[in-house]
This record gives structure tokens, sequence and C-alpha cells, in this order.
């Protein structure tokens, strides 16, 4: 079993909610990979906003065609997104967040 | 099993029998009451053996607000882990510390919040299976 610690920087979005891929290299062939969080923050930058809804999620797809026999890789796509009520959603919402996340991708 | 040369403090050698594996352990960590900062609380678990590397991930948290419901300016949630143990490890053991943080707040920032963080953990554990021999 193998592990992958993924760490952000402070990421800075205009909208409500932000998608972000990494990329994972492991020696060796691995066919699956898992994620699980390891912490994230979302902080608004302007001020405070009745709250609608708080979403995470990150998942690993194989990228096949860039793996060889040697080495696997993954691609991690992480998803956040922080919304208040239902007239800020997504794109009509250009108050800036600022995100970071810290993933553990899982190669069993 | 495989043969492990372990060299102590004071240089000596010696040649003992390990099981290598990792070993999965979940918690959970409690956050008091808190107001106006981020809160860090650690959690302790004491392993009789050598410790080589162990990573910690969420398996979820509770974030609230004490009094009543607020607006949201930011919430974060996060999972470390360290290691502490000695040159020594063979005999003493190691300590794996989880800490988890936990900040909700407003724009205020001067509302009272709890929670508790629900931790997954893996421990890449060599445990000692039997006497150190000199």
């Amino acid at each position: 079993m193998k592990f992958k610690e993924i760490s952000s920087a402070e990421l800075i979005s205009p909208a409500s909610g932000v998608t972000i891929t990494d990329i994972v290299n492991v020696r060796g062939v691995h066919l699956k990979a898992f994620c699980m969080m390891q912490g994230y923050s979302i902080r608004r930058e302007a001020d405070d906003m009745q709250m609608r809804q708080f979403k995470f999620f990150s998942k690993a797809i194989r990228d096949d065609q860039n793996s060889t026999a040697t080495n696997s890789r993954f691609l991690i796509t992480t998803k956040i997104i922080h919304f208040g009520n239902e007239d800020d959603f997504w794109i009509d919402n250009h108050d800036t967040l600022r995100f970071t996340y810290n993933v553990l991708v899982i190669i069993p | 099993m495989p043969k492990i040369l372990i060299m102590n403090r004071v240089g000596k050698i010696f040649i003992n029998q390990f099981s290598i594996m990792i070993s999965i352990f979940t918690g959970a960590i409690s956050v008091p009451q808190t107001k106006g900062k981020i809160a860090v609380v650690e959690k302790s678990m004491h392993l009789d053996g050598a410790v080589r590397k162990a990573w910690v991930a969420l398996s979820g948290y509770r974030a609230e607000f004490v009094a009543d419901d607020q607006h949201v300016k930011m919430i974060k949630v996060n999972t470390k882990v360290r290691i502490e143990q000695d040159s020594n490890l063979a005999l003493t053991g190691a300590d794996v510390i989880v800490t988890g943080e936990l900040q909700l707040r407003d724009n205020g920032n001067d509302d009272t919040y709890n929670g508790s963080i629900y931790y997954t953990l893996f421990v890449d554990y060599t445990h000692f299976n039997g006497e150190v021999k000199q």
C-alpha cells in the first residue's frame, strides 16, 4: 500500500467554487487509487453569508495514456463549493473566496 | 519474516525479527467550545514498536455554533499527524499524535463554536515481536 499527500497553497477563486486537478505519479503498475480528505478551509473575502451549501470531494482517475509499465499516473480532481442563498450560486456570485485543501491519496 | 538491523543510541547492533504492516485506526477528537480563534486539539496514541511513517485523513467532522445559527465567513477543518519516538524505539515504542484543527466563524468572529473531528489513521508500524538480543 502506498500513500501520497497533496497540499495546496491558498487558492483564490472569483466564484463560489473551484475544481482543481493534481497529478500523482506512482512507481509500478497500479490500477486504482482512492482519495480521503485531510482537511480544507474556505473563507469569503468580503463578508459572511447565510449558507446554503458546502461541498468538498476528491476523486482519483487513472491516466492510462500517461501510465507506463513502470509508472502509474493518476489525476486527482478536487471540487470545493461554498455558496449562500440561491441567488448567489456559482457564476452569479463574483465574491472572492480563498481555499486550501489537503488530500491523502491511497494506492492499494 | 525479514531480518532487520537496528542500531541503537550507543551504536550496538541488534538483530531482531519484525513484522512490517500498515495498521489502520479510527478515532475522534472532541473540539471544546472556542471563540474568536482556531481550535487546535491533539490526541495521542502509544504503539509498542517502531513507527516508520503515519498518515491521517478525515472520516468526517461536525462544526456547530453553540448559541444560535449564524452567517458563515470561514470554515476550516484539518488533520495532521506526527511521530514521537527516541532512538531506543525498540524498547520504548512510539507515540503517534493526531492534531485536529477546526474553525467556524462569521464576520464578527465573536461566536462560540464547538465540534468533532473523526479521523482514520494509517501507520507503517514495525511491531517488536520479541526480546532484544545483544
